[in-house]
């Protein structure tokens, strides 16, 4: 049973982030774990008290009698319920980030929505927190999708790198349940060249791995065939090394390269090593 | 299935880690590889000299020795693994360094299998270690480092000191050998008396999400001096840690420990690091 945390904005409902979190619980018949991102910390303890103080006459009745706290474990048992999903929440659910990242050594997965914000004014996405926790943690991250109705698809985006074979392993290992699915290995090479890095080794390992492999080496512009390619593919799930010296850990740093998490709508599994 | 590696070095064909290898593929079956090197290095030894072919000659001999042993290596390992039925592969003619060659190998394999006895030990003990102790550094998957007589362990021990080292190696653990996590597990910790068990809920909640029968031990006394000792004492165990981090068992896989744990090896040690 893998411990798969799903992390939540203490302030914001964050559906999409729990929706895929029970998905993948219930494929890999795990239990959710919620960990609820506290916005309060000495940075922006004065911008936190003057933004509650602003939003004190909401409407919402439930949140001006309870405490904040309380409503957010209230809401997310409520939806694993719904979702027929096994969940636990701990004691200590309420976590800074640093505290998060902490926790994610003993933690197989993290499921976050990359539009979750710890700043009142609206951030692209992923948000500075959770590129942090992307840099950070101590296991794989998955990027929660806006929607979706099944995963049939696995995209891993490979460049000979550690990092991204790491990747590719990481979630084998995790999640054993997509070896029929259809695989397509990616490789974005920034020199042109059509030749798979490594290749006997690689398919090798792959067909060890998988029943069926297809190969991509699209050539051009690496940012724009990436988008490209995979921006058709709803049902895909994408697979990438990051924060090593890897092509793909650029798209994911660079703001001038437009991050893929920010402009495809496909969940995104990131490691790292 | 999982692609497993086991090192042919020259002459030496390893029974030992062949036998293991034929257990794991029992319990779940796996694609074994053998790596065929050469038993010297000719690729380090020509990069010690600029003008490498110098040194050719002093290899001759040697080299002549190897494409035979090595072609008789691969006919044994084929057999091997066709009477036992094992999906096999053979990687040879290796050209590159020995470690860099290994370090390749691993980024695209599961686990490595490896004799701690008997890893080069035809380069003599110095050599031998220096091979050793590059080759788990750089290793890009898991390691399994076998004593010369290693016997299916019956009980497992996870080395822990609350390091993201240690909690990747018990992660790496439970994903590439289940199979394991329904034995008798022992979470150890090795500190001072005086220290509490570091994330204490943290492991003790990872643990029972993935073990069956588990128990908890702190190590108090010196671990230096008694690790052996008690480890030995234990019975057919595997010994599971993350090392060459800042931890205290990377300690005792440190170089100048790392002699005498190789010769006092008694179990199998499964070591992944970041």
């Amino acid at each position: 049973m893998k411990r798969i945390l799903v992390v939540l904005d203490q302030e914001k409902w964050n559906k999409d982030a729990v929706d895929f979190g029970c998905y993948l619980a219930k494929l890999s018949k795990s239990r959710v774990t919620g960990i609820f991102l506290q916005h309060f910390n000495e940075d922006n303890f004065v911008e936190t008290i003057k933004h509650r103080e602003n939003n004190h006459n909401r409407s919402d009745k439930q949140t001006a009698t309870q405490p904040l706290e309380a409503l957010s474990v209230k809401r997310f048992r409520e939806a694993c319920i719904c979702r027929d999903t096994s969940f636990s929440i701990p004691q200590n659910c309420m976590a800074t980030k640093e505290e998060l990242i902490e926790e994610t050594r003993f933690a197989d997965l993290v499921v976050i929505d990359p539009a979750l914000s710890l700043k009142h004014e609206i951030e692209p996405s992923p948000t500075k927190v959770v590129k942090d926790i992307m840099q950070h943690a101590h296991c794989p991250v998955l990027l929660a999708p806006e929607s979706f109705n099944e995963i049939s698809e696995v995209i891993f985006t490979y460049d000979g790198s550690q990092s991204s074979v790491y990747a590719i392993k990481q979630f084998n290992y995790l999640f054993p349940q997509f070896i029929n699915s259809k695989i397509t290995v990616l490789e974005v090479n920034p020199s042109g060249t059509k030749e798979i890095i490594e290749e006997q080794k690689l398919m090798e390992w792959m067909n060890t791995h998988y029943a069926h492999v297809n190969y991509a080496v699209p050539s051009g512009n690496p940012v724009d065939k990436l988008i490209k390619y995979l921006l058709p593919r709803h049902k895909a799930i994408v697979i990438m090394g990051a924060y090593g010296r890897s092509f793909f850990s650029n798209l994911i740093r660079s703001s001038a390269a437009g991050p893929i998490a920010g402009t495809v709508i496909n969940p995104i599994f990131i490691t790292h090593f | 299935m999982k692609k497993v590696l086991v090192v042919f070095d020259g002459a030496h064909f390893p029974t030992t880690t062949l036998d293991f290898a034929l257990k794991l593929n029992e319990e779940s079956p796996i694609l074994l590889t053998g790596i065929f090197l050469p038993s010297v290095d000719y690729a380090e030894a020509m990069s010690y000299y600029y003008y490498g072919t110098a040194v050719a000659p002093l290899y001759m001999d040697e080299y002549e020795d190897d494409v035979v042993a090595i072609k008789n290596n691969i006919d044994e390992f084929e057999d091997f693994c066709r009477s036992h039925h094992i999906r096999y592969r053979v990687h040879k003619d290796i050209k590159k360094k020995v470690v860099k060659e290994l370090q390749s190998e691993t980024r695209y394999a599961d686990l490595l299998i490896l004799s701690s006895t008997h890893f080069y030990e035809n380069l003599g003990e110095m050599t031998q270690e220096e091979y050793l102790t590059d080759t788990l550094h750089k290793a890009e998957c898991p390691v399994l480092l076998l004593p010369a007589d290693a016997t299916m362990p019956r009980s497992v021990i996870l080395a822990y000191d609350g390091s993201a080292s240690s909690m990747h190696a018990i992660k790496q653990f439970i994903y590439l050998m289940p199979q394991f996590t329904d034995m008798e597990t022992l979470v150890m910790y090795a500190g001072d008396e005086a220290e509490d068990v570091p994330f204490a809920d943290l492991i003790k909640e990872y643990a029972a999400h993935h073990f069956n029968k588990l128990g908890y031990y702190k190590l108090t006394a010196d671990p230096k001096k008694y690790f052996m000792t008690w480890i030995e004492n234990k019975g057919a165990s595997l010994l599971v840690s993350g090392s060459f981090g800042r931890s205290l068992f990377s300690e005792l896989f440190h170089k100048n420990f790392l002699r005498d744990v190789i010769k006092e090896q008694k179990v199998p040690i499964f070591i992944a690091h970041l």
